[in-house]
C-alpha cells in the first residue's frame, strides 16, 4: 500500500500503459535524431530480463529437479536419500551474495567458455536469441543469471516435488506394479500423473522465487537497461534494477518508477504464490473429502 | 481346450522379448540419469565452498578480522562482522517474539477459519522477495529518517517474521493432541496447557525455527542495501547511523575495481558462509541424525 | 503342527469340465515350505499348499495371521516392501517363480492382484485404467485396445454401467464400481490366476454382493485366491478354504486346508473348528 502510494506519480503522471510499454529507461532522454529531451521510464527491459532469466532458470531446474526428486523419493536407499536431502537443503541455505560472488568470478566465465560457447555456435547460428556477441562474448548475461537462478531454485523444486511424490498412496503404486510394471513405468504412468498438480505448484513457487531473487542476479546479469537482443547479452531484472539504482536516485519521477517496479514485482510474486496456495488448499480439501 | 495358450510356467522361462528388454533398459537408464541429475545438483555446493575457501583464505588474516574497512592501513571486515552481530540479533528480537506469539496463537488458539486465513497470508508473505522488504522500509523509515542500522534491522525483521511464524506453527502441529487432551482433562486451562505442556515439548523445535530465521537474516543482502546501506567505519551501538553487515560487505567489495578488495570479499564470504552453514548443519543435522538412526 | 496339503487329495469336483469352459491351460499354483519375512521378523512360517486350478480358494484366519502376506508371495508383491524376503518355493505349472532367471514382472502379469481398497489410477479415465496393463505389454492398436477394454469391462460386469462414460475419470465411480474396474484392469492382461486381498472390506453389502457374483463367474476362467475376514463370504464364494492362524512367535502358519464344505462342517483341527464357530478371531 505504501509502495503504491509512493509510486503514485509513475502511474498517474507517466501513465500505467507507457510505464509498462516503454523500452527505454532514461529520465533525461535525448533523442539522437531530433535532440529533443523527454522523460522515458519504461519497465519493459526489466520485465523482459526478469521473465527471460527466470524462464531459463526454470527450464533447467524443473526437469533436473524433478529427476532428483524421483531419485530421492523412489530409487535412493533411505539413508542415502536423507543425507542427500540434507546436502540439498544446505544449498538453499547458502547466502545469495555468496552464490553471486562465485557466479561473478567463477561460474560466469565458466558458463561463457562452455555452455554459452556451445549453444551460441550451434543453435545461435540459426536463432538470434541464442547468438553471442562475436567480438566480445560477455560472461554477464541473462543466460548466466538463469543458470545461477537454476542452482538457487533447485532445492525448492526438489523439496516440493519429493514431498508430492511421496504422498502418492502406496495402494496406487501397488496397483500398477501388480499389473507387471517396472518401477519406472509405475513412476511415469501413475506416480507423476497423480502428483502432476502438486509438482506444477512447486515449479510455480520456484518461478516466483526466481523472479524475486535479487543479489545473485544483480551480480551476474550485467546491469544494462536493455531488452536483451540475445540471452547471451547483459540485461537487467526488476529486482536488480532496484538493487543497483535505488539510493542514488533523486529524480522524483524516476524514484517513483523504481518503486513502481517494486509494485509490479510484489504483485507478480503475491499473485503466483496466492494462486498456488489456493489451488493447494482446494486439492487437499478434495482429497480429504473423497 | 486351451490349445493356443502355452503353459503359464513355460511363459515364465521364455527369454525376454525385445520389448521387455527395452522396458528393463529404460528402468535402468532412468536410475542412472536420476543419479546423474542428483550429482549435478550437489556439485555447485562443493564448487562454491572450494572456490570461496581457495580465493578467500590468503587474505583471511587476523588483521582482516580485527580491523575495519575504514582503517588507514590493512583494512579488514570488523565493521561488517560487528554490524551483522548487531543488526541480526535486533531483527531477531523484533521478529522472533512477535513471530512466536503469532505462531502460537495460530496453532493453539485461533479458530480454524482465522488460522486458515492467516496462514494463507503467511504463506504468501513467504513468497515475497526480500528486496521488497528493503523497498518497503526504504520508502517509509528511510524516507523520513535516513539510512540507519535500525532501518536495516526492521527490514531483516520483515523477512524473518513469516519464517518464524511458519516454523512455529509447524512445530506445534507436531505436538500430539493426546498430550493437550491429557492436560485439559486434568482441569488445566487451555492457556496453562499451552505454556506448561505444549511449549515444553516443542521447545527444541521452536529454537530450531528461530535459529534458521537467524541464519536466513544473517545471509540477506537485499533488505540492507538501501536501509543500513553500509559504512566503512566501525559502528557500535549507533543504531541511527548507517552500518555495514557481512553480506553487504561482500556485495560492495565485489564491485570494487581492485583485486585486493575483491579478495577481501572472498574472505568475508568465508566468514559468512561458515557462520550460516554452521547454524544450518547444527540445527538440521540433528534432526537428520535422528531420522537416520 | 504344520498342516499337510489336503486340498488336492480331497478334491471332489471335476476340474476338467470346468477347465474346458475357459480357454486357458490349467494352472497349478503350489506353495512349498513358504516363509515370508519383513527384515528379521518372520511373518509367515512354512506354508505348504496346493491350490486347485479354476476354483476359488479362500484364505481365512484371525487378523495378523499372515494370510495377506501369503497372498503377496504368490505374485512376488511381497518383496516390493523394503527388507522383505521369501523362503521356500512357489511353483506355477511346476516352475518356481522365485527362480533367479524368472523376472517378477512376468510373474505379476500371470498372477494378477486386486487390492483391499479400490485403487483406480486417479489420473486416468475408466478406459485408460483398463488399458493400462495391456499397454504395458506393448499393445498400441486402438481397435484392439477398444476390444480388450470392452471385453474386460463386460467380464467385470461393469460395461453396461460405464459404456457411455468410458472417458470419465476412474475415480468418479462408486466404491463398488471402482473395485470392479480394478478387476477389469486385472483380467485385461489375461492372467492365469487372480489374487484378491479382502476385495470387499471397503464396500457396502450391495457392492459386496456384486463382487461375489462376479467371482462366481470368473472362477470358470481363472484360478482365484481370496483373502477374507468374513467367514460367511468365504463360505459363499469359495470351493476350498485354507485356515491360517498365528503361532506363539507371532508368525502366521497354515492350520489346514480343504474343500470349503468340509472345513466349515467337519474340520479336522480343533483350532479351525473354534474359528469357524466364531469362538476366536
Amino acid at each position: 500500500m505504501v509502495l503504491v502510494e509512493q509510486s503514485w506519480p509513475i502511474w498517474t503522471e507517466y501513465g500505467i500503459l507507457p510505464f509498462l510499454t516503454t523500452t527505454t529507461w532514461a529520465p533525461n532522454y535525448v533523442d539522437p535524431n531530433t535532440g529533443v529531451t523527454s522523460v522515458q521510464i519504461g519497465a519493459v527491459p526489466m520485465i523482459a530480463g526478469t521473465v527471460l532469466s527466470a524462464v531459463i532458470g526454470l527450464f533447467v531446474a524443473a526437469p533436473v529437479g524433478v529427476l532428483v526428486a524421483i531419485f530421492l523419493a523412489e530409487f535412493a536407499p533411505r539413508r542415502l536419500s536423507l543425507i542427500l536431502t540434507f546436502i540439498i537443503e544446505l544449498i538453499a541455505a547458502i547466502p545469495s551474495v555468496v552464490i553471486g560472488l562465485w557466479g561473478l568470478y567463477i561460474f560466469a566465465p565458466f558458463v561463457r567458455d562452455t555452455l554459452q560457447w556451445y549453444i551460441a555456435s550451434t543453435i545461435g547460428q540459426v536463432i538470434p536469441l541464442f547468438a553471442e556477441d562475436p567480438q566480445r562474448p560477455s560472461p554477464f548475461s541473462v543466460f548466466t543469471a538463469g543458470m545461477v537462478l537454476a542452482i538457487m531454485i533447485m532445492p525448492m523444486v526438489i523439496a516440493i516435488t519429493r514431498e508430492v511424490i511421496r504422498s502418492v498412496p502406496l495402494s496406487l503404486r501397488e496397483g500398477h506394479t501388480g499389473l507387471g510394471a517396472t518401477h519406472w513405468e509405475t513412476i511415469r504412468r501413475v506416480v507423476l500423473p497423480t502428483a502432476r498438480i502438486g509438482i506444477l505448484g512447486g515449479i510455480m513457487l520456484a518461478f516466483g522465487r526466481a523472479v524475486g531473487e535479487t543479489i545473485a542476479v544483480t551480480m551476474v546479469i550485467g546491469n544494462i537497461d536493455q531488452v536483451p537482443p540475445s540471452v547471451f547479452q547483459p540485461g537487467q531484472t526488476i529486482a536488480s534494477k532496484i538493487a543497483t539504482n535505488l539510493g542514488d536516485i533523486t529524480d522524483r519521477i524516476e524514484l517513483a518508477g523504481l518503486i513502481g517496479l517494486g509494485v509490479v514485482l510484489l504483485f507478480v510474486t503475491v499473485t503466483l504464490s496466492a494462486v498456488v496456495r489456493v489451488a493447494a488448499r482446494r486439492m487437499s480439501m478434495s482429497y480429504s473429502g473423497g | 481346450m486351451a490349445t493356443s495358450a502355452r503353459s503359464a510356467g513355460a511363459r515364465l522361462l521364455e527369454a525376454p522379448t525385445g520389448r521387455e528388454r527395452a522396458r528393463f533398459r529404460a528402468d535402468r537408464m532412468i536410475r542412472i540419469v536420476a543419479l546423474g541429475a542428483t550429482l549435478l545438483t550437489i556439485t555447485p555446493l562443493a564448487a562454491i565452498i572450494v572456490f570461496v575457501v581457495a580465493r578467500g583464505l590468503p587474505t583471511l588474516t587476523i588483521s582482516f578480522l580485527v580491523r575495519s574497512a575504514g582503517a588507514p592501513d590493512n583494512p579488514g571486515a570488523l565493521n561488517a562482522i560487528v554490524g551483522s552481530l548487531q543488526m541480526v540479533p535486533i531483527a531477531l528480537v523484533m521478529s522472533g517474539f512477535a513471530g512466536l506469539l503469532a505462531g502460537i496463537y495460530l496453532a493453539e488458539f485461533a479458530g480454524s477459519r482465522v488460522a486458515g486465513a492467516f496462514s494463507f497470508i503467511v504463506d504468501v508473505l513467504l513468497g515475497v522477495p526480500s528486496i521488497i522488504a528493503g523497498l518497503l522500509v526504504y520508502s517509509t523509515l528511510v524516507a523520513v529518517a535516513g539510512s540507519s542500522a535500525l532501518a536495516g534491522s526492521v527490514a531483516l525483521a520483515v523477512v524473518m517474521f513469516p519464517i518464524v511464524i511458519r516454523t512455529t506453527v509447524e512445530v506445534l502441529r507436531l505436538v500430539p493432541n493426546s498430550l493437550r487432551e491429557a492436560s485439559l482433562a486434568l482441569g488445566v486451562s487451555t492457556w496453562r496447557t499451552v505454556v506448561s505442556v505444549v511449549l515444553q515439548v516443542a521447545r527444541a523445535g521452536l529454537l530450531t525455527g528461530v535459529m534458521l530465521a537467524f541464519a536466513r537474516g544473517f545471509g540477506e543482502t537485499a533488505p540492507l542495501l538501501f536501509t543500513a546501506r553500509g559504512s566503512d567505519a566501525l559502528n557500535i551501538g549507533h543504531l541511527s547511523e548507517p552500518m555495514s553487515a557481512l553480506p553487504l560487505y561482500v556485495y560492495q567489495n565485489s564491485r570494487l575495481p581492485s583485486d585486493f578488495f575483491v579478495s577481501q570479499a572472498w574472505s568475508a564470504a568465508i566468514v559468512l558462509l561458515a557462520i550460516v552453514l554452521a547454524i544450518n548443519v547444527i540445527v538440521r543435522g540433528r534432526s537428520v541424525n535422528a531420522r537416520v538412526d | 503342527m504344520t498342516a499337510t496339503p489336503t486340498a488336492v487329495a480331497t478334491r471332489e469336483s471335476t476340474p476338467t469340465a470346468r477347465g474346458a469352459a475357459g480357454h486357458q491351460a490349467e494352472v497349478g499354483l503350489r506353495l512349498d515350505g513358504v516363509s515370508a519375512f519383513y527384515g528379521d521378523f518372520r511373518a509367515v512360517r512354512d506354508v505348504t499348499l496346493e491350490v486347485r486350478p479354476m476354483a476359488v480358494t479362500a484364505l481365512i484366519g484371525p487378523s495378523g495371521c499372515g494370510k495377506s502376506t501369503v497372498l503377496r508371495t504368490l505374485n512376488r508383491m511381497h518383496e516390493t516392501i523394503g527388507g522383505a524376503r521369501v523362503e521356500g518355493s512357489v511353483r506355477l505349472d511346476g516352475i518356481d517363480i522365485y527362480r533367479p532367471d524368472v523376472d517378477p514382472i512376468r510373474v505379476r502379469r500371470l498372477v494378477g492382484m486386486v487390492f483391499q481398497r479400490p485403487n483406480p489410477f486417479p489420473s486416468m479415465s475408466i478406459y485408460e485404467n483398463v488399458a493400462s496393463g495391456v499397454r504395458l505389454g506393448g499393445l498400441r492398436d486402438r481397435r484392439q485396445l477398444d476390444e480388450v477394454v470392452e471385453r474386460s469391462l463386460r467380464r467385470a460386469a461393469l460395461w453396461d454401467e460405464v459404456k457411455d462414460k468410458r472417458h470419465h475419470p476412474g475415480t468418479s465411480l462408486s466404491g463398488g464400481q471402482q473395485q470392479r474396474l480394478c478387476i477389469a484392469r486385472t483380467i485385461a492382461v489375461e492372467p492365469e490366476a487372480i489374487l484378491m486381498d479382502e476385495p470387499c472390506s471397503a464396500l457396502d453389502p450391495v457392492s459386496t454382493r456384486h463382487i461375489e457374483e462376479l467371482i462366481a463367474e470368473l472362477r470358470r476362467t481363472f484360478t482365484i485366491m481370496i483373502v477374507t475376514h468374513n467367514l460367511a463370504q468365504a463360505a459363499r464364494v469359495s470351493d476350498d478354504t485354507a485356515f491360517f492362524t498365528m503361532g506363539d512367535d507371532r508368525a502366521g502358519f497354515l492350520v489346514e486346508a480343504g474343500p470349503t464344505t468340509t472345513m466349515f462342517t467337519s474340520p479336522t483341527n480343533r483350532l479351525t473348528e473354534d474359528y469357524v464357530a466364531g469362538r476366536f478371531g
